[in-house]
């Protein structure tokens, strides 16, 4: 490990850590009015984001916004401080959010959503910061002219061949599954040219990202009864479960059975840190299935978390997607705080959504 | 209020007549009365039905608004409506056909139809729709089946609210008009046969004692 090339992340990460909100402040929010959320979070680094937005009223989605913008910033921070590889990680995964904007707008045009309420959902990060995206959506009246908007990105090769295998027609489905799988794809190529410690680390962590929503995706596909042939064409690409595996997965009828045989597959045996995160859907394979989805949803943060522990003594890539994934906690948990709000929930249910670190 | 009595020969026949009338008008508001109580009992199961079907409907849509808002907090508002709005819609339809039930009474039968779809494929993107959005469709779906169940309730209990009122309307003119009608009409013929028998009566008197006379003359 060369501790040069994160001389300048490292103190970022540790900046932006310091940064993130206490959980116990986070938990005293919930059942809380929304003024009292703003009031609380213009204490926090979000203060910027949410100040610059004041031209509108304070609302839910306005406070929405100010959180996905801070995220965006924070990223946007990490590129600027990084170097080599880690860089070339970060804006892999600046494509991933781009992919997931491009599926936004997609969605906003077929639903002839409001151009601002579209935009507020934007993570401005990318290619496409707020006024392209305002652009695209105001100028195009169907989706397939925001298609030929794309045309010119990476993505519209993307987009092109899905149509191609469609017969021409828009699918929405099938093109976010084409994007999304390009996303990962890209993910799987960067990592590739990783070495040492950080390749592990990375195949670990944003490995079990897109292996537990293929296993969610066996999950919720077994669960509707939907033929498996179609539950394969939404796998995503895999990065430590091989597709033998995915596919004996796919046989099993049950969690119990589902979570042996993955607990059983060689590749799954050998690493100590996704063997741990199935035997705990083994053990709760009699809770509901968003109970086992919760599990995979913070199966990333809990390997990041268990590379950072293990791998303490070295500079590495880990911090850098701890921190991702606690930021991304955070603006999750609060978005939870600021909808629970506006929907009157009491404080009992909000806290039982909010993903807290201190469950790992 | 005295019952206006019919235009009729005051003759012993019409008298019988009237009386096999009252009693034949008796007999019919009897049956209509059975009839009306089996249509209250009737109602009453549909109303408890309906009420059950109404309180399991709310449980339905309070479950689907729950799992609405808790798939907001995981998502986001926009995020979730644009996720709601951009899925498939179902293609549906309600059948509508009639059966025979109480008294042979034609009820509306409704069913909620789903047109199923040849390849069974998710409606939402799997990796991004939370479970909650997912939970919200199918309790909705099954919400538009106690909606349709209602429904054909609802026109049910109103057509037996309709017999009901037509019945108590027939009940009420043959026990409120025409049988004290019939019971004036039998008053009336029966105080004029009286008086003709009474008069009949003075007149064979009158007739005896004239006979009398004369035979006291005579001898």
């Amino acid at each position: 490990m060369k501790p040069l090339k994160y001389k300048e992340i490292m103190p970022r990460v540790a900046i932006e850590k310091l940064k993130l909100i206490d959980t116990e402040d986070l938990v005293n929010l919930a059942g809380k009015n929304l003024e009292a959320i703003r009031c609380a979070l213009l204490e926090t680094s979000y203060r910027e984001d949410i100040l610059n937005l004041s031209n509108q009223e304070p609302n839910s989605n306005s406070l929405e916004e100010a959180l996905l913008e801070n995220y965006a910033q924070t990223l946007k921070n990490l590129v600027k401080f990084s170097v080599g590889n880690s860089k070339n990680l970060l804006l892999t995964i600046i494509g991933k959010i781009e992919t997931s904007n491009i599926k936004t707008i997609l969605k906003a045009k077929k639903t002839k959503m409001n151009i601002d309420e579209a935009i507020s959902n934007i993570i401005p990060v990318g290619f496409l910061n707020k006024d392209r995206v305002r652009d695209i959506l105001s100028t195009s009246a169907t989706i397939e002219d925001v298609i030929e908007f794309l045309y010119d990105t990476e993505y519209g090769i993307i987009i092109e061949k899905a149509l191609a295998e469609n017969r021409g027609i828009i699918d929405l489905l099938s093109l976010e599954l084409a994007l999304d799988q390009f996303a990962y794809q890209k993910i799987h190529k960067t990592i590739k040219k990783l070495k040492g410690l950080d390749k592990l680390i990375t195949k670990n962590v944003l490995g079990i990202e897109a292996d537990a929503k293929n296993i969610k995706v066996i999950l919720r596909g077994k669960a509707k009864k939907i033929p498996k042939d179609q539950i394969k064409r939404h796998f995503l690409p895999s990065f430590l479960i091989s597709e033998q595996t995915l596919s004996n997965a796919l046989e099993t009828a049950d969690v119990k059975t589902l979570a042996e045989c993955l607990i059983r597959a060689k590749e799954i045996a050998e690493n100590p840190f996704y063997l741990k995160i199935f035997i705990e859907i083994l053990e709760q394979h009699n809770s509901p299935i968003s109970q086992i989805e919760n599990i995979l949803e913070k199966a990333s943060l809990r390997i990041s978390k268990m590379m950072q522990k293990k791998y303490l003594k070295y500079y590495n890539l880990s911090y850098v997607l701890v921190l991702l994934n606690l930021k991304w906690l955070e603006i999750r948990n609060l978005r939870c705080l600021i909808v629970g709000s506006k929907r009157k929930i009491t404080s009992t249910k909000v806290k039982r959504l909010l993903i807290l670190e201190k469950n790992y | 209020m005295s019952a206006e009595k019919m235009e009729v020969h005051p003759t012993r026949q019409e008298l019988l007549r009237l009386k096999r009338r009252k009693s034949l008008a008796e007999g019919i508001a009897d049956i209509l009365q059975k009839d009306l109580e089996t249509l209250i009992i009737t109602l009453i199961e549909f109303r408890k039905k309906a009420h059950m079907f109404r309180d399991q409907l709310f449980e339905k849509m309070d479950h689907a608004y729950s799992s609405f808002f808790e798939a907001e907090m995981i998502t986001g508002s926009i995020a979730t409506k644009e996720l709601a709005l951009s899925a498939p819609t179902i293609e549906s339809s309600v059948e509508t056909s009639t059966t025979r039930g109480v008294l042979g009474l034609p009820f509306s039968v409704f069913k909620f139809v789903k047109k199923e779809t040849i390849v069974a494929k998710p409606r939402f993107d799997i990796s991004e729709t939370p479970l909650q959005l997912e939970e919200t469709a199918s309790k909705i779906e099954e919400a538009l089946n106690f909606i349709v169940k209602i429904a054909e309730l609802t026109a049910t209990i109103r057509e037996i609210l309709e017999l009901i009122s037509i019945k108590r309307r027939q009940i009420n003119r043959i026990r409120f008009k025409i049988i004290p009608q019939l019971d004036a009409t039998i008053k009336y013929v029966e105080l004029i046969l009286e008086e003709i028998e009474r008069q009949d009566a003075i007149r064979v008197r009158v007739l005896q004692r004239k006979r009398k006379e004369r035979s006291v003359k005579t001898v």
